[in-house]
């Protein structure tokens, strides 16, 4: 055995340390980002099991408003599915993207009917409505900031993804894609929207 | 077998797996050498040599040495690097396990359920809330992962949480906590980074003899006696790596069986029910199809963490890290008749009645142990009994509900925390006027409508709030946690001047924390007596003893008594005027510093000093608590014998 051989299986065992540890480390910055998104489902869960409620306690007052009714239950319906499908694969760029999208929508169709009920002072009176309003609110925040720490999560793993010699490597590894942030249309929107002043 | 005894053990059994380590390498370094130089006489004369005098000479100390620091420098990096990989704490486990972390604002019923049972049992033992993950198998199984308990973890199976009871889940919980408590994961961690040394030569052989298949072709010409040389070395590298760890497993098996069955005994100490261990167990073995067989893949290498075995094989009497079932059941139950128990999966909405608000409290009011004496609040550390589990229990359903939901989020328990420091300030508005500068106005609302709550909320819900929060902040990303930590001390600071009470929160829930996320290192003990951190001592007995004695003048007396039972007379108590937090920081770290079998003495020193006069007030024993939970030294809620 010459010393030649010996430095080469020294090194060779230093190198296959090396793109374990690289393996690991995706593996558990992957890991950490879909945790992350645990925290956002719980949440939007919360927010469509309340949607029904607000809907139903509307309903009453609002004889004349179905059709803004039902846009947010049918936007309501189809945010919910599409968290269904992204929960399977957070980070997937098309089902973050269709995430992103019908938040938005949802968002949209429930500023119109907070306008709406603007309009109506009983049902802006009435305590459960007021109680949901306040909780969707709330909800609405933890959105929001857990949306923040799974981007946080993403992005490291994206920087880690991409930087040397990673971005060589990650590919085999079956690391090929980059993760998506989760954007909801109109960000600045939704921050405002279901903030129904009484 | 008392916490800080299992303690300095887990320590002790540490140096004994170095030595042991240490053998085995040289071992390996013998074994290698001499099929190396087999290969090497075979390659050279073609002859197949096994006598030491022929071998011997061909052989000479240069090729020795070099293969031997080979094999070391290959062993220790292996190890090294698992240790390093495993120490990043119970989170990275878990998720190497297939763990989901359960969300702390859930709205299962049966995870809600499991947290609840987990919240309960740490903060009765003292210890920071573990988060829980859920391992998505149909098996009943469960495993505590993580250094230190600020960042262990527990991970339970679906299976178990679905067809275990409360009893049971109760039972399983406090066995895990067991293990986080005696320090057992550290030896564990340490077992697997050495085995891990040893089954990369194995590894490093089946590479080489794999990488002949795929270059064969392309090598035809440089003849066959390099191949053969080649797929001889990998071959024996492969016998000498698996063989070896093989004995590795064997000897982690053995050390991790007798674990078992003082967690199990330590469970039963804990919850003082033997029914909800013991059925739990019952039902592994009386659900045949799934028992606790786990699919994961990394499943077999953290084997021993788990509540059952995980794996399966024909090794399993050998090498299994647990006691067979019925042995376990016996020693918990000897009585037992030897049937094990049908197991069926809960329906969602049998599960709540006993966790809601509404649980019939038919009994009196639970409290919490009062304290009595100096040996029995020494003796509570680091364990757990049934009285302080319904305690807390009732503690946390009494708590006020705005607050306790505030808790079970990272988003609102900011607002908690910012908050309770809020209110700890002389001049109020110049901490609210922080908090108008934060980014988010609705947080900052948040926290002015908590705040009232928490300026009238009793003593005794501080300490368990806190917990609660601190296990919810476990959530944030690394950047929103940086954030909080600025925006903690910029209230701190805002009114100039750092009171007592705001440090203890401070340091009660960013040491924790920064553990968990990794901007503090686990530290190494090494002190051995308390002369050597004798300035330290004074400083915290000093501060003890003023802060027992805010309102008389018996001071000078509580301290005397610390310091006699500190073994440290003649010291000298500091004046009430003299103390700076940074130089309470800095006893503090001093002292984490403590070996195990020394922290006991300087607890009983601090216990002695609010405990001279007989009559220990809340904030002092509220103290001790919390710089014996920077210590790691669990100490359950205590009561002071005053009225509330």
């Amino acid at each position: 055995m010459e010393i030649s051989s010996i430095v080469f299986f020294v090194i060779l065992g230093i190198i296959v340390i090396y793109l374990v540890s690289i393996f690991n480390q995706l593996v558990a910055l992957r890991n950490r980002f879909k945790n992350a998104f645990a925290q956002i489902e719980v949440q939007l869960k919360r927010r469509y099991d309340l949607i029904p409620n607000l809907v139903e306690t509307a309903k009453g007052y609002l004889k004349h408003e179905r059709e803004t009714l039902e846009s947010v239950i049918q936007a309501r319906n189809t945010a919910s599915d599409n968290l269904s499908a992204a929960q399977r694969n957070p980070g997937d760029a098309s089902s973050m993207q269709g995430l992103g999208q019908a938040e938005g929508n949802l968002t949209g169709a429930l500023g119109r009917f907070n306008l709406v009920v603007e309009a109506y002072p009983e049902l802006k009176a009435n305590e459960t409505m007021q109680q949901l309003t306040e909780e969707l609110t709330s909800t609405e925040n933890k959105v929001a900031f857990a949306r923040q720490a799974f981007n946080d999560q993403v992005m490291q793993y994206n920087i880690y993804k991409q930087s040397f010699p990673q971005n060589i490597l990650a590919g085999m590894f079956g690391h090929a894609l980059d993760a998506s942030l989760l954007e909801f249309e109109d960000s600045a929107e939704i921050q405002a929207a279901p903030k129904v002043s009484f | 077998m008392n916490f800080f005894q299992a303690q300095d053990n887990a320590r002790k059994n540490t140096f004994r797996l170095v030595l042991l380590f240490a053998l085995a390498v040289i071992g390996l370094i013998l074994l290698t050498n001499l099929f190396l130089l087999i290969v090497y006489v075979f390659a050279t004369t073609n002859q197949l040599v096994f006598s030491p005098q022929a071998l011997y000479h061909y052989y000479t100390w240069k090729e020795f040495t070099l293969v031997s620091l080979g094999v070391c420098l290959f062993v220790l990096g292996g190890s090294l690097y698992k240790i390093q990989a495993l120490s990043g704490g119970g989170p990275a486990i878990a998720q190497m396990l297939g763990g989901q972390l359960i969300p702390l604002s859930t709205r299962d019923r049966q995870q809600r359920q499991l947290l609840n049972v987990v919240e309960e049992m740490a903060i009765a033992a003292g210890m920071p809330i573990p988060q829980v993950y859920l391992l998505n198998e149909t098996s009943i199984n469960a495993f505590a992962a993580g250094m230190t308990p600020s960042s262990a973890v527990i991970g339970i199976t679906k299976g178990a949480l679905q067809r275990l009871d409360r009893d049971e889940l109760q039972g399983v919980i406090a066995h895990e906590f067991s293990h986080i408590a005696n320090g057992d994961m550290r030896i564990n961690i340490r077992l697997m980074g050495i085995l891990h040394g040893i089954l990369l030569i194995g590894l490093m052989g089946y590479f080489l003899f794999r990488s002949l298949r795929f270059s064969g072709r392309s090598r035809s010409s440089k003849g066959i006696g390099g191949i053969a040389a080649i797929a001889a070395i990998g071959m024996g590298l492969m016998i000498i790596g698996y063989a070896g760890s093989f004995f590795g497993q064997w000897i982690k098996a053995v050390v991790s069986r007798q674990r078992e069955y003082l967690a199990d005994s330590s469970a039963v100490q804990f919850t003082r029910n033997k029914d909800g261990i013991a059925d739990a167990l019952k039902k592994i073995g009386g659900t045949a199809n799934v028992g606790s067989y786990l699919d994961s893949r990394a499943a077999p290498e953290y084997s021993h963490a788990y509540f059952a075995n995980g794996i399966s094989g024909f090794w399993q009497s050998l090498l299994s890290t647990h006691p067979p079932l019925d042995e376990r059941i016996k020693r918990i139950e000897p009585a037992w008749d030897g049937k094990f128990l049908p197991s069926e999966i809960r329906p969602d909405r049998d599960i709540d009645a006993v966790d809601s608000a509404q649980r019939d409290f038919s009994q009196v009011a639970v409290t919490a142990a009062v304290l009595t004496s100096v040996e029995q609040a020494i003796s509570q550390v680091g364990t757990l009994n049934e009285q302080n589990i319904e305690y807390v229990h009732q503690l946390i359903v009494a708590l006020p509900g705005a607050l306790r939901e505030a808790s079970q989020d990272p988003y609102s328990a900011r607002a908690l925390i910012y908050a309770v420091l809020v209110g700890l300030q002389k001049d109020r508005n110049a901490a609210q006027a922080v908090l108008e500068n934060l980014a988010d106005p609705d947080l900052s609302a948040l926290t002015l409508t908590l705040l009232p709550q928490l300026i009238t909320l009793e003593a005794r819900f501080r300490l368990p709030l806190l917990e609660l929060s601190a296990s919810a902040l476990r959530e944030l990303s690394p950047n929103q946690f940086v954030q909080f930590k600025t925006v903690v001390e910029q209230i701190i600071a805002s009114d100039q001047s750092v009171n007592l009470r705001e440090w203890v929160v401070q340091r009660f829930l960013l040491q924790q924390l920064d553990e968990y996320f990794g901007f503090r290192k686990p530290i190494k003990a090494k002190h051995a007596n308390l002369e050597v951190v004798r300035n330290d001592v004074q400083i915290i007995l000093s501060l003890i003893a003023h802060i027992e004695h805010r309102e008389d003048d018996g001071a000078g007396a509580a301290f005397n008594s610390g310091a006699a039972q500190a073994g440290l007379a003649p010291l000298e108590m500091l004046a009430g005027t003299a103390f700076k937090l940074s130089m309470l920081d800095r006893a503090l770290d001093n002292l984490m510093l403590l070996r195990p079998l020394v922290k006991p003495h300087l607890l009983r020193a601090c216990v002695a000093t609010i405990f001279a006069d007989g009559k220990p007030t809340t904030a002092g024993i509220e103290l001790v608590r919390t710089i014996s939970t920077c210590l790691d030294c669990p100490m359950p809620p205590l009561r002071s014998a005053e009225p509330d």
